[in-house]
């Protein structure tokens, strides 16, 4: 029988705005949710119009009152001047001094959804396993709205769902900020960094990753969706997106490049390959254990797609002389890494 | 939106209970802060007293409770809540599964759908699932080919003319059925995407048994080609299905449906012009 003794806080950011009913959504998916012992913690972050941060305000606090039977709502407001992560940070202070019983701690942006064993399938599994982060498969769901504006999904697919390696978060976010649920025992201290703009959820997961301590798994099952319109994954960024990405990229090298983490002992063989075949000598899966074995991925192939990440990322900017100085140090980063690990 | 004829003026919901007691927190819970002048009529087909947990969990709005000391099914079960309450029905009333829990504003929603529709002939509108959405494709105006009986809006005129749902149908399709004798009758058949639900269906909840839904599908599915086109079509999808485990069953389920049909039901239903998808009852690229 599932152990439901631990509290679950869903934090929403939200600006409310014109994305009331995707807000609803967004709180009925936690309402749906077949894990029972949850709390949410919304967050209103008004950055976008300042004047309107008491009528949200109220709109909010209507909707904890209609679901007050349902579940307990929190509301914080964050600074209306600061950045994406200052809200979750605003949410994660209130948890820690307002839920003491808290322990387990997922996010959620207010125009996407859990399905609803989200909950209870990851904490079970972390229960079961003793892991202090699960995660599952994330669906990206593209629209065009129709007549009655309303999303009209146009194609579903898994693209967000991996298997979990510390090495390749470490150069790659491979996993969304609605993806996860984690320990807020082990990582409770951790806090967003507000200066970014963009990736301060990669940074998050950076910190947990640096911090030694993560016991981490991906479940393959479909758990949540990623809503956007249709064709806007083929977009690319506009102007200060790109400046944006490119300083938190820059930030994101300066604060980690020096730090060292440490890696499972299978973890090191999708850098650096099965040379001497320890793998298949000691596995169930024989010679061909680093192909088979499936929490593994081949170095090659590592090696490979990190070079057409890094390309895919940076292409559009073979003229701009700070990226390309970012990507020589990023390599250089990977060889000192690679060094490291052959000792 | 209780001031013109074709709006929502008490809006009666048919709930059809069948050992549904991990869900009626939510859906009373749900329906506690569902807006809009509604009546829930609910009927256990599992002869238990589901009422004590409805009390439970303090239900603020009118409702009625019977149970039947027999299962069934939910298109008789829906038949019988129908025969006994609706002569009070106004223009239309509401399906609900238990399994559902209305969005607050799913009412008003409906309401406001249902006046954009009320100069068409209109026989049911469908309600939106959440997160999942049915998997089929509707129309730029809104139009579907068939609607699914988790949460529909059902013209209560239109649905005592054709009788109801189909006697012969214990479980799964009756849906469909209802929807293509709607579409033979010159009904209209709508979704109205504003008007959610959430339906926690079969993939997302363990306790639901998959080869339940598996057999009564698929012998719902036999039987709609019996009734509606015929034994080619019959025999055509039995090819791809005699390989299931259940088979046995299957074959007897819909042996027994079919007998309930006489030469005259098939008269009237096949070589009609329904439309349905060529090769699924899906829209492949939604999925």
């Amino acid at each position: 029988m599932q152990n439901t003794d631990g509290k679950w806080i869903i934090i929403i950011r939200t600006n409310v705005g014109e994305r009331k009913h995707l807000l609803n959504e967004a709180l009925y998916s936690i309402l749906a949710q077949t894990y029972s012992n949850k709390q949410i913690v919304i967050a209103l972050h008004s950055y976008d119009n300042v004047e309107l941060q008491a009528e949200r305000l109220e709109y909010l606090h209507s909707l904890k009152y209609m679901f007050r039977d349902m579940v307990d709502i929190h509301i914080v407001t964050a600074d209306t001047s600061k950045k994406r992560g200052h809200p979750f940070n605003v949410a994660l202070d209130f948890v820690q001094q307002n839920i003491p019983d808290c322990k387990y701690i997922s996010f959620l942006d207010d125009d996407d959804v859990y399905y609803p064993v989200f909950g209870k399938y990851l904490i079970s599994k972390m229960q079961e396993e003793s892991l202090n982060f699960a995660y599952g498969n994330t669906i990206v769901a593209s629209y065009v709205k129709d007549a009655l504006g309303e999303m009209k999904f146009l194609e579903k697919k898994s693209v967000y769902g991996e298997i979990f390696n510390a090495a390749k978060l470490v150069t790659n976010n491979y996993i969304t900020s609605n993806q996860y649920v984690y320990a807020f025992s082990t990582f409770g201290g951790l806090r967003f960094e507000e200066n970014l703009e963009l990736l301060e959820d990669w940074e998050f997961l950076l910190q947990m990753v640096f911090s030694n301590n993560i016991i981490g798994k991906y479940y393959d099952k479909d758990l949540a969706e990623y809503r956007i319109p249709s064709g806007s994954l083929s977009h690319s960024f506009n102007l200060h997106q790109k400046n944006s990405q490119a300083q938190a990229l820059t930030f994101i090298y300066n604060k980690y490049s020096l730090k060292s983490m440490m890696m499972d002992y299978l973890t090191c063989f999708t850098l650096c390959g099965d040379p001497n075949n320890i793998l298949g000598n000691n596995s169930e899966f024989g010679s061909s254990a680093l192909e088979k074995y499936s929490q593994i991925i081949p170095a090659e192939r590592y090696y490979k797609y990190r070079y057409h990440l890094v390309d895919k990322i940076f292409r559009p900017f073979d003229n701009n002389a700070i990226l390309r100085f970012m990507l020589r140090k990023s390599l250089a980063f990977y060889r000192k890494v690679k060094r490291f690990l052959l000792f | 939106m209780l001031k013109d004829k074709y709006l929502l003026v008490m809006v009666h919901i048919q709930v059809l209970l069948y050992k549904s007691e991990r869900h009626i927190e939510n859906l009373v819970k749900g329906l506690n802060i569902l807006q809009g002048d509604f009546m829930v009529h609910f009927w256990d087909n599992s002869n238990e007293d589901s009422d004590r947990i409805i009390l439970k969990y303090s239900p603020t709005f009118d409702y009625t409770f019977d149970k039947s000391s027999i299962n069934s099914g939910f298109g008789r079960g829906h038949n019988s809540i129908f025969k006994k309450y609706g002569n009070t029905y106004s223009h239309g009333f509401l399906l609900l599964n238990p399994d559902c829990i209305p969005f607050f504003d799913s009412l008003v929603e409906l309401d406001s759908f249902v006046v954009r529709v009320s100069q068409d002939k209109w026989g049911i509108i469908e309600l939106e699932q959440f997160p999942l959405e049915h998997p089929k494709d509707f129309a730029p105006n809104f139009e579907v080919e068939w609607a699914s009986g988790a949460a529909m809006y059902i013209n209560t005129a239109a649905f005592k003319t054709l009788g109801g749902f189909d006697d012969n149908i214990f479980m799964y399709c009756e849906d469909v059925d209802l929807s293509w004798r709607m579409q033979i009758a010159g009904y209209k058949l709508y979704i109205s995407t504003k008007s959610k639900i959430v339906h926690v269906t079969q993939s997302m909840d363990d306790a639901k048994s998959p080869e339940f839904e598996q057999v009564y599908s698929i012998a719902g599915n036999l039987y709609l080609r019996y009734k509606f086109f015929g034994l080619s079509e019959v025999n055509d999808y039995a090819r791809y299905v005699y390989n299931s485990p259940y088979w046995e069953r299957i074959q007897k389920i819909y042996s027994e449906a079919s007998q309930g049909l006489s030469l005259n039901d098939l008269k009237n239903f096949r070589g009609s012009n329904i439309k349905i998808y060529p090769d699924t009852n899906y829209a492949k690229h939604r999925w």
